[in-house]
């Protein structure tokens, strides 16, 4: 679907510009009859087997799933394989989800168990900036760029040596501004140990930056 | 003097300031460094943003999640039951089943200690015509073409969740693996086992 929007200057006739807007996968769209349903109605829609409804729940979801990811495994390749498969393993489990949390905190439980089991098996790996073509960089220099990604991976490498525990409740604190009761539901813990995992997370990773072992 | 605990002091490198805490803190050194070296490690790690992916990636991951759920069928398969017509039938009959099969299993001592049935098994490798007789007349029993009719749609995996099918080990295994002699004297047992009590 293309749509195309003409810019004026105001006293003129003769177009400035004209931006030309091509959605080439509209099919991919979430069907808008879901779009205004909560989320007990739309988990409700996917069980009677109607999956419009479970392309809402990608859409509202899917960036906050990524960024989850990208956290804990630091490249995009991963992350994206990483997203895809925490919605695959909600759509298998929506008869679990019994709406005693949000679908979010579930998403996220799922995400995080999801990710802890790949960086497990798998060293986090931060992409090398030439392999960043993906990535949206316009607003950036060159040279901001080459110095941003060098101390982002230097800060992922220390918050992937971090113990799991701790490496999730920093991540769910510090990038999702989750409070310690809603990580505790993700992790199934205490909001307590959930304060004692982020401070040692902070501590630990004071030290790694400083080029100390933990 | 009482340091803070590190609950404290998170609370207070996170900007949170409760009263007795922040007295404390202004009085001592070793508790302001923690603080201090807190907001440090917060700070610098907070400066790691995740990339921005192109704005077609997010349509990207849609497709692929539809894609793989549509692959995947329905959310659970757990719900073939409850859509399956005639599950009220089959409930009552795999009861008769596994009452069947139990019977059979308690029964089968005797049958190998007799010597009819020895020499039944023993005659099973050479005469497969009778063999092939007894199946035929197995296959015309009503409650086995009840059973054939109600589950002709349902398929292996599905039987296995709902407990159906034999479980490795379990007692109602040891039946699927009979030669056809034992089945047919397990037929046999099970219509004399059976008649007494007019079933």
């Amino acid at each position: 679907m293309a749509q195309t929007l003409t810019w004026t200057r105001p006293g003129t006739r003769q177009p400035e510009w004209d931006l030309t807007v091509v959605r080439p996968e509209a099919a991919a769209a979430a069907d808008p009859s879901f779009s205004d349903l909560g989320e007990a109605d739309l988990v409700t829609a996917c069980l009677r087997g109607q999956n419009g409804a479970f392309d809402v729940i990608v859409e509202r979801h899917r960036r906050a799933v990524y960024q989850l990811c990208y956290r804990f495994v630091g490249n995009h390749e991963d992350a994206s394989d990483l997203s895809q498969d925490v919605f695959l393993r909600a759509y298998r489990g929506l008869r679990s989800f019994g709406g005693r949390s949000s679908l979010a905190t579930w998403l996220y439980r799922i995400g995080v168990n999801v990710c802890l089991n790949r960086v497990s098996v798998k060293k986090p790996q931060s992409e090398p900036i030439e392999a960043r073509q993906h990535v949206d960089t316009r607003t950036e220099s060159p040279s901001e760029r080459l110095m941003g990604a060098e101390r982002a991976a230097r800060v992922r490498a220390a918050i992937a040596q971090l113990p799991r525990k701790q490496r999730a409740a920093l991540i769910l604190r510090m990038y999702h501004e989750m409070s310690h009761q809603e990580i505790a539901d993700v992790v199934g813990s205490s909001a307590g140990a959930v304060k004692a995992n982020v401070f040692h997370a902070l501590q630990n990773l004071k030290k790694l930056l400083a080029g100390e072992r933990v | 003097m009482r340091h803070l605990t590190e609950g404290e002091l998170l609370d207070l490198a996170e900007g949170a300031q409760p009263e007795p805490s922040a007295g404390h803190l202004a009085a001592c050194e070793a508790c302001r460094q923690q603080v201090t070296d807190l907001r440090s490690a917060m700070t610098a790690a907070a400066a790691v943003d995740v990339p921005e992916p192109s704005p077609l990636f997010w349509e990207h991951l849609s497709v692929r999640v539809r894609e793989a759920v549509d692959a995947e069928g329905g959310p659970s398969r757990a719900g073939w039951l409850l859509r399956w017509p005639s599950w009220r039938a089959i409930v009552p009959i795999g009861a008769l089943a596994m009452l069947a099969l139990t019977a059979a299993l308690m029964l089968r001592p005797a049958y190998e200690s007799s010597p009819a049935a020895n020499a039944s098994a023993g005659s099973e490798i050479t005469d497969t015509a009778a063999d092939a007789g007894d199946l035929a007349q197995l296959a015309d029993d009503p409650s086995l073409t009840l059973l054939a009719d109600l589950t002709s749609d349902l398929d292996w995996d599905a039987a296995s969740e709902a407990g159906l099918a034999p479980r490795t080990g379990a007692v109602d295994d040891v039946v699927t693996s009979l030669s056809s002699g034992e089945r047919r004297e397990l037929h046999r047992l099970l219509q004399e086992a059976l008649r007494p009590s007019g079933v």
